[in-house]
C-alpha cells in the first residue's frame, strides 16, 4: 500500500521535474530573449527617430514586424511631446527673458498613427521628446505556467515590456 | 531502475544545464543592455558637442574663419568629453583611449580629431637668433610627440585629368557650390560659384536673371534686424530695429543718416561713401546670386561639360576605380545640379564619402590605444547615416574597445547640425507673415491659402531666429513690434508641430508649375526662392 503511494508520488514528482520544470525554464528563457529583442528594437526605433527627427511609416511598420517576430502580440504606445518655445504663449504676461519655462504639448498613438497614414511621415523638431512603450497583451507560455502553479493573475500583468524615450537632436528634414 | 532514480539522474543532468543556460542568457542580456546604454550616452555626448558647436558658431558671424572655427571645434570636443565623463565616470585620458576619432564634417571639408604626430620642429629660433633645443626644453621627444588634436583640414576634393593642358582640382561642398583650380585648356584658372541649371534661368534686358524655375525673383528687398546695445546706446544709435545690407561680407546697418556695423553690443560708424550708397540701394543679393550662378554655370558647362568620372586621377596619376560612370558630371544644360538624383549630385556624394572613408580608415587603423588586445577598425556606416553626412554639417563620433563584460563596445553616432552659419540648406529658411508668425516654406496654411501668402513680409535663415544674449538679458533679431520687442512666434502648423503634408524639395523648391493640385503657390515660391538665394549669397565664405 505505502509502496504504491510512494510510486504515485514519485511519478508526479518525476513528471514535474521532467516536463514542467524544463518547460518553465525554457519558457522563461524564451521570454528573456523576447524581452531583449523588444527592448533593443524599441531603443533602436526611438533613437533613430531622435537622431533623424523623422518618424516614417516604413520605420514604424518595420518596428511592428520586429516585435511580432517574437511571437507575441503587443500594445504599442507612442508619445510625442512637442516643444513650444514661443514666448508669450507660455505665460500670460509675455516675458521673453525667462528660459526654461517651455511648454510641451502631447500627441498620442492614435493621433500619430493618423498622421502617418495620411502623410507617410511625421517630422519632429529639435527639442521635441519622442517615446515609445511596448507591453505584451497575450499570455506567454511562461506566464500561463506560472499562473497555473502560483496562481498569479490579473489583467495588468505583463511579462515583456520595453520603453525608451529620446530628445530629438535635429529638425526633421521636410523632404 | 526505479522512477525515483531516473528522476534524480535527470535532475542531475538538467539542473546544471538549465543554470548555465540561464546565466549565459542573463550575461548576454546584460551585455546588450550595457551596449544600448553606452550608445545612448555616446549619442547624448555627441549631441552636447553639436549644441556647443551650434552655440559658439551661430553667435559669431566670423565663425567660418578658420582660426575661429578651430577654436569652436576644440571647445566642442571638450564638451563631448565632459559629457561622457559625467555619464560614464571615466577620466578624460581614459576615455580618449576608447575614442579613436571624432569627425567634424563642415561645408567644404572636414576635420578629424584624434591622435596625431606633432611635427613641430625639434629646434626653434629664439628672439636673438639662436637655436633652442625643443627636445630638452619642452620634453618633445618622440614618444610624447603623439598628442590628441585636430588633424589638418581635408577638402572634399577630386582631381580630373584630360591631357597635359587640362588638369585641375574641384572642391565640392554640401550644396551646389564648387571651387575649381588648375589648368583648363592650357590656362590656369581659379574660380568658384554655384552650379544651377542654366535652362531654368530667364534673363532681362540687363542680362540679369529675373526668373528661375518659373518664379520671378524679387529685385530689391528691405532687410531688417533688431539690435541691442551695451547700456542701450552706442555712437548715438539706440536699441531698435534697423535696415541692413551685407556689403563685402559685413552687415552694414542704417539709422537715419548714421551708417554702422555692429559687434558685441557696439555700433561702429561707417564714413565711406561707397558703402553708404550700397546700403541706400538696398539689397539685390537674390538677383546677384542667380546671375553669378548663371554665368558660372555657363562657363563650367562650356569648359568642363565633357569631364566624366573616368577622368578622375589620384596624385600619382593612377585611376580611381570606384569612379567608373560615364555621364558628364559638370553639364549644366540638361541636368539640374540641385536635383538630388542628378549626376553632379551623385558624384558629389561619392567624392565626399570616398574622401571621409579613406581618411577615417587611416586614422582609426593607426590608432594605438592602451588596450593591446583590441584592434581598432572603422565600422560600416549605414546608408541613412551617409545621407546625413553628405547633406549636413555633422559630428561623427566613434567609441571602440571599451570592455562591456566578455565583449568590446564598438559603435558610432552621427548627429547632424542644422543650425549653423556654414551653409544655407533648402530647409533652413523661415518665412515671416504680417500676423507675427514665422513658417516653414511648406507650411500647410501658407500653401493652401494664397491670400495668406500675400501677407509674407520677409524670410531669413533659421539661425537668425535664435535667442540672442546681451548683458544677461535676451532679445530676438526679428520683431513684430520694435517698441515692445515682441518677437515673431513659431507657427503651430509647421514649426512647433511639423505637419509633413507637403514636401519642401519636390512640391515647393523644384516644382516649376507654381501649383500643388488646385492650390496656387506662386507668391510663396517667388518669395522662398528669393530668400534662399539672398541668404546663400550673403553667407560668409572663406573661399569665395
Amino acid at each position: 500500500m505505502s509502496d504504491s503511494l510512494i510510486t504515485i508520488i514519485a511519478i508526479f514528482l518525476a513528471a514535474i521535474l521532467m516536463f514542467i520544470f524544463p518547460l518553465m525554464s525554457m519558457a522563461d528563457r524564451t521570454d528573456d530573449i523576447s524581452l531583449l529583442a523588444v527592448q533593443t528594437a524599441t531603443t533602436e526605433f526611438v533613437e533613430e527617430v531622435g537622431t533623424t527627427g523623422r518618424l516614417t511609416l516604413d520605420d514604424y511598420d518595420q518596428f511592428i514586424t520586429t516585435l511580432s517576430s517574437t511571437g507575441n502580440s503587443y500594445d504599442i504606445e507612442l508619445t510625442i511631446k512637442h516643444l513650444d518655445e514661443n514666448p508669450g504663449v507660455k505665460v500670460t504676461q509675455a516675458d521673453i527673458t525667462k528660459i526654461g519655462e517651455n511648454l510641451y504639448y502631447n500627441e498620442y498613438t492614435t493621433q500619430i498613427e493618423e498622421k502617418l497614414e495620411e502623410n507617410g511621415r511625421v517630422s519632429l523638431k529639435e527639442g521635441d521628446i519622442f517615446s515609445a512603450s511596448v507591453k505584451n497583451t497575450n499570455k506567454t507560455i511562461a506566464e500561463m505556467l506560472r499562473g497555473f502553479f502560483y496562481s498569479i493573475s490579473g489583467d495588468n500583468t505583463y511579462q515583456i515590456a520595453g520603453q525608451h524615450s529620446a530628445t530629438v537632436s535635429v529638425n526633421g528634414s521636410s523632404n | 531502475m526505479k522512477f525515483q532514480y531516473i528522476a534524480v539522474i535527470f535532475v542531475i543532468i538538467i539542473l546544471p544545464i538549465s543554470l548555465v543556460i540561464g546565466f549565459y542568457t542573463q550575461s548576454q542580456i546584460d551585455i546588450i543592455n550595457r551596449q544600448t546604454t553606452y550608445t545612448t550616452k555616446l549619442n547624448g555626448a555627441t549631441y552636447d558637442a553639436v549644441k556647443a558647436f551650434q552655440l559658439n558658431t551661430t553667435n559669431s558671424y566670423y565663425s567660418s574663419v578658420s582660426d575661429s572655427k578651430i577654436r569652436d571645434i576644440e571647445a566642442s570636443v571638450n564638451t563631448f568629453y565632459n559629457s561622457l565623463m559625467a555619464s560614464l565616470s571615466y577620466t578624460k585620458s581614459e576615455l580618449q583611449t576608447y575614442v579613436p576619432a571624432i569627425v567634424y564634417t563642415l561645408y567644404d571639408g572636414y576635420y578629424i580629431y584624434g591622435k596625431r604626430y606633432n611635427t613641430y620642429s625639434d629646434t626653434q629660433i629664439n628672439d636673438s637668433g639662436g637655436l633652442i633645443d625643443m627636445t630638452i626644453d619642452t620634453q618633445l621627444n618622440d614618444a610624447n610627440k603623439y598628442e590628441y588634436g585636430l588633424k589638418p583640414f581635408v577638402y572634399y576634393s577630386c582631381r580630373y585629368f584630360v591631357d597635359s593642358k587640362t588638369d585641375f582640382v574641384v572642391n565640392f561642398t554640401l550644396d551646389n557650390f564648387i571651387s575649381i583650380y588648375g589648368n583648363i585648356d592650357g590656362t590656369y584658372e581659379s574660380l568658384s560659384g554655384y552650379l544651377i541649371n542654366v535652362d531654368d534661368c530667364e534673363l532681362n534686358s540687363e542680362n540679369k536673371v529675373y526668373k528661375y524655375k518659373g518664379s520671378e525673383i524679387e529685385e530689391t528687398e528691405t532687410l531688417k534686424e533688431y539690435l541691442k546695445f551695451n547700456n542701450g546706446e552706442s555712437s548715438g544709435v539706440r536699441d531698435g530695429e534697423y535696415t541692413y545690407v551685407v556689403y563685402q561680407n559685413q552687415k552694414i546697418y542704417k539709422s537715419g543718416n548714421t551708417y554702422f556695423w555692429y559687434n558685441q553690443g557696439t555700433a561702429h560708424t561707417v564714413e565711406n561713401q561707397e558703402i553708404k550708397n550700397a546700403v541706400d540701394r538696398q539689397t539685390q543679393s537674390a538677383i546677384d546670386y542667380y546671375t553669378d550662378a548663371y554665368n558660372f554655370s555657363n562657363w563650367v558647362n562650356d569648359k568642363l561639360g565633357n569631364i566624366r568620372q573616368e577622368n578622375i586621377r589620384l596624385a600619382d596619376n593612377s585611376r580611381q576605380l570606384e569612379f567608373t560612370a560615364t555621364e558628364p558630371i559638370f553639364e549644366t544644360k540638361n541636368q539640374d545640379p540641385e536635383d538630388i538624383a542628378s549626376t553632379f549630385n551623385q558624384h558629389r556624394t561619392a567624392v565626399i564619402k570616398n574622401s571621409i572613408i579613406s581618411n577615417l580608415i587611416t586614422a582609426i587603423n593607426s590608432y594605438n590605444g592602451n588596450i593591446s588586445s583590441y584592434e581598432y577598425a572603422l565600422p560600416e556606416l549605414t546608408e541613412e547615416d551617409w545621407e546625413k553626412v553628405v547633406n549636413n554639417v555633422c559630428i561623427i563620433s566613434f567609441m571602440q574597445g571599451m570592455p562591456i563584460g566578455g565583449k568590446y563596445f564598438n559603435n558610432y553616432v552621427v548627429i547632424p547640425n542644422d543650425k549653423n552659419n556654414e551653409f544655407v540648406d533648402v530647409d533652413s529658411i523661415y518665412i515671416l507673415t504680417s500676423d507675427g508668425q514665422y513658417h516653414m516654406p511648406n507650411c500647410t496654411e501658407l500653401v493652401e491659402n494664397s491670400a495668406y501668402q500675400q501677407t509674407i513680409v520677409g524670410g531669413y535663415i533659421n539661425t537668425s531666429f535664435e535667442k540672442q544674449t546681451m548683458d544677461g538679458s535676451y532679445y530676438y533679431k526679428h520683431v513684430q513690434n520694435s517698441n515692445v520687442q515682441m518677437p515673431y512666434t513659431a507657427c503651430y502648423n509647421c514649426i512647433v508641430n511639423a505637419g509633413g503634408k507637403y514636401d519642401l524639395q519636390n512640391d515647393i523648391f523644384a516644382n516649376e508649375t507654381n501649383r500643388i493640385g488646385s492650390y496656387d503657390i506662386s507668391i510663396l515660391r517667388n518669395s522662398y526662392l528669393t530668400f534662399l538665394a539672398r541668404e546663400k549669397y550673403n553667407l560668409y565664405k572663406t573661399n569665395n
